[in-house]
């Protein structure tokens, strides 16, 4: 083809064509993965990112306090060897002070009052 | 141009190596011509000839033969043209008219007129530039430009129009 107006550097053809014919071998070292296989790359990577994200969390996590952490025989030890009995509020009285034996219900209770009470409560009941 | 019946008979067979060994032999020289007409500049050319290679090899697992190569290698070596002209568009404006390199270029033997033509040119939108190109230098008949760019020949008939009056512009202004 004559094209006064632009020349080409000496040899360019012969040369060019024999870069050109290098190229099945360069391109074909690359292989492209169907689309299907993109989308399982792509899942497996979100899976994986999901998984070690909810390990992370909860590695990382402070830990709270919970009755699933103590095993029950320390429980049991704990409670009997406190002063915290079945009876918990019993703790901060003094033995003396607890004098049940001049307990009479007639001095705590005005019986009139005491009528009036189990009669409005108990029909509620029936 | 009449190609070999073999080719086809390869590309049946997915002898792809053999056939685009000797789509190489065969078309490197028109091609990269027409690449360099529509680019103006040979390292364009150059780079436009690689790629459309490349895309060709890729591609050829996927040609069906319905037009003959020279056709299907033409068309890739325009579209790789486009998006050449298309950067080097968009480079121009960043660093100023990258054709006013074209006197630049050792392998232009071109005059001061040529190189102004293609200074015009270059200020065309990029489709409007290939279809000028193709029908004032190669002188390409409508309906065999309306194959390779699969744009109807009244498209490409308005679009010519439009180039030849905005270079004519161009000249009157300068």
């Amino acid at each position: 083809m004559n094209n006064p107006e632009y020349n080409i550097p000496e040899d360019y053809f012969a040369k060019k064509k024999i870069a050109l014919k290098q190229i099945p071998h360069r391109e074909n070292k690359v292989i492209k993965m169907p689309r299907w296989h993109n989308s399982l790359a792509i899942a497996a990577s979100l899976s994986l990112l999901i998984v070690a994200g909810i390990y992370y969390f909860n590695y990382n996590r402070p830990e709270e306090a919970n009755l699933n952490m103590v095993s029950e025989a320390a429980l049991d030890d704990f409670i009997s060897d406190s002063p915290y009995s079945a009876y918990p509020e019993t703790f901060l009285l003094e033995e003396e002070a607890i004098d049940l034996s001049d307990l009479d219900s007639e001095q705590l209770f005005d019986e009139e009052q005491l009528d009036n009470y189990l009669n409005q409560y108990t029909n509620e009941f029936l | 141009m009449v190609e070999p019946q073999e080719w086809k008979e390869w590309l049946r067979q997915k002898r792809f190596e053999l056939l685009f060994n000797a789509l190489v032999d065969q078309f490197t020289e028109p091609l990269y011509w027409q690449a360099r007409k529509l680019v103006a500049r040979h390292d364009l050319a150059d780079d436009v000839l690689q790629d459309s290679f490349i895309s060709a090899w890729k591609a050829l697992p996927k040609f069906k033969g319905e037009s003959n190569f020279y056709t299907w290698l033409f068309r890739i070596v325009c579209n790789q043209s486009f998006a050449s002209l298309k950067k080097e568009k968009r480079y121009a404006k960043i660093e100023g008219n990258s054709l006013a390199a074209l006197n630049d270029d050792p392998f232009f033997n071109g005059d001061k007129a040529l190189a102004d033509l293609h200074k015009a040119i270059a200020a065309l939108p990029v489709k409007q530039q290939i279809v000028f190109k193709l029908r004032y230098f190669d002188e390409m008949p409508y309906h065999e430009m309306s194959k390779v760019l699969e744009t109807s020949e009244g498209a490409l008939k308005a679009s010519y129009h439009h180039a030849k009056e905005k270079i004519k512009k161009s000249f009157q202004l300068n």
